[in-house]
């Protein structure tokens, strides 16, 4: 059986600014197929509407990851299959962000505080405004989907321990610094994988505010995943709920946090 | 056996480096080297009252010296109350691509044998003071490679040109810092003492202060709001230039 989780807790330094939680996560489960995204919507006054910018992104990807048919594996090479989800996830996350804008149109309110060049860039690329992170992982017929893109993290878990998915080189993005779904090269950056569900025990992701005040991989394995594992496979995710709430408005480093997981649970029946 | 934890341990601060380069060659002797042993020694006398002032990060303290070749003055980064001066001599030539070789392994991930956070942390403070042209002749290649650090782009970093007025020595700071607003002539041994003072504890209480804001693509925290905060205090300054 497979056992899900997503949450989402606004930061302190958040609440501390009157702002919006900027960070959006969900899930799905059927028969067939269990999905959960987390996205991190940009904290700059340039992208004042990243709030409906990662809901959207999560929406995107729900949406495609829902409808596709891994039939298509049979068909087309494995680097064209992520190349089209990657592509439509794009388009998806575009066509809503355009349908809002035409609907709602940015306001005066919202753009007052903007300088004479982030007015121009906006201009230039109104989807700026909406720029945010993704994540997303879908398990489906013994597979596991990944898509990434900008910073947080995505780690593989087997026996214990987590690996990345897609590994960071010394030369990426670092410190709130991020790649983003706004970007016009976005695909370039937009990272894909499909896993076999038969060689790992799931698979974790989250923004950075959920993993930055933990340091290192190894740190964050056992001070979070490993506890987050145990509570979720007793089945007291009103536990994890809580901990999350505390680690975004008390204990963290006051950044908005996210979480979504995927476990395989041989010993249960019913799932989170 | 690993003891299992529970939620709520293992959180750290975000961390906020600190870190002066030095030029300590033979033309620095006299009070140009002492300037800087007595600007880093006041700049560490503020430090503790700034840590103290904040909840966002922890500050951290490093070191490099370079003549002939460079050195670290601790192997790593300090904790403010950790960081003990010990004044610099000046000896040999100015070999910068020694130091960019260095300051490019510092700005590398822990994992990766580097000093920098592998999640998280604040864009560092890098601060090179130097009084002339490298003797090193490859030092534009040293400097590519270490430009290609995330750590490097992200980092608030000054060059301060001292008592030198060449366009070809300014060259070569323009290039590090890649912005002319934060090259700075400092023309007497009193002004550069109080710019490294300036410079150090203002950016250090601003960074250490802006870490937990979230800021998004293309965008650094805390290092515009820092840099127009010394440069209103350097306004005061006299026989400083930029």
């Amino acid at each position: 059986m497979i056992r899900y989780y997503s949450k989402t807790s606004i930061g302190y330094s958040h609440i501390r600014e009157n702002k919006v939680c900027q960070d959006y996560s969900c899930s799905y489960h059927d028969d067939e197929r269990t999905i959960v995204t987390t996205c991190d919507g940009h904290g700059g006054k340039v992208y004042f509407r990243s709030h409906l910018g990662s809901k959207f992104a999560s929406s995107a990807t729900m949406s495609v990851l829902c409808r596709f048919d891994d039939s298509l594996l049979d068909k087309l090479c494995r680097e064209d299959v992520l190349g089209k989800l990657k592509l439509e996830i794009l388009c998806e996350w575009n066509a809503l962000v355009e349908r809002d804008i035409a609907q709602n149109p940015f306001s005066d309110e919202e753009t007052s505080a903007l300088s004479e060049d982030e007015l121009f860039r906006l201009k230039t690329s109104p989807m700026m405004a909406y720029g945010t992170t993704l994540h997303g992982i879908m398990a489906l017929s013994g597979r596991l989907y990944c898509v990434s893109l900008g910073d947080g993290g995505m780690f593989a878990i087997k026996n214990g321990t987590i690996e990345e998915v897609f590994k960071d080189s010394d030369d990426d993005p670092v410190a709130n610094v991020t790649y983003s779904m706004c970007q016009e090269n976005a695909y370039d950056h937009f990272k894909a994988e499909i896993l076999d569900l038969n060689g790992i025990d799931g698979a974790v992701i989250c923004t950075d505010g959920t993993i930055n005040p933990y340091r290192n991989i190894d740190n964050f394995n056992r001070s979070f995943v490993t506890p987050i594992i145990s509570h979720l496979s007793k089945g007291e995710y009103l536990a994890v709920d809580d901990f999350m709430v505390k680690l975004g408005t008390e204990i963290g480093i006051g950044d908005d946090v996210s979480l979504g997981l995927i476990i395989k649970d041989e010993s249960r029946n019913n799932e989170v | 056996m690993m003891q299992d934890r529970m939620l709520g341990e293992g959180i750290a601060r975000q961390e906020l480096n600190l870190l002066f380069v030095i030029d300590n060659s033979g033309s620095m002797e006299g009070e140009k080297l002492g300037a800087v042993n007595n600007a880093i020694r006041d700049v560490m006398s503020i430090m503790p009252e700034i840590q103290e002032d904040t909840s966002d990060a922890t500050i951290k303290i490093s070191a490099l010296k370079f003549s002939d070749k460079a050195e670290w003055i601790y192997s790593e980064p300090q904790n403010v109350e950790d960081f003990k001066w010990k004044d610099l001599s000046a000896e040999g030539g100015t070999n910068l691509s020694g130091a960019y070789d260095e300051l490019s392994k510092w700005l590398t991930k822990r994992s990766n044998g580097g000093m920098m956070p592998d999640i998280g942390g604040v864009a560092p403070i890098i601060i090179l003071m130097t009084d002339g042209l490298p003797t090193s002749y490859d030092w534009e290649k040293h400097l590519e490679s270490l430009k290609k650090k995330g750590w490097f782009k992200v980092a608030l970093k000054y060059a301060l040109a001292i008592q030198i007025d060449t366009d070809e020595a300014m060259d070569v700071l323009n290039k590090f810092t890649g912005n002319p607003e934060t090259v700075l002539k400092v023309y007497t041994a009193e002004a550069l003492r109080k710019v490294i003072n300036v410079i150090a504890v203002t950016a250090s209480k601003v960074k250490s202060n802006s870490a937990s804001m979230g800021v998004g693509a293309g965008a650094v925290n805390g290092n515009a709001l820092a840099q127009n905060e010394i440069a209103s205090k350097l306004d005061e300054v006299e026989d400083v230039e930029w």
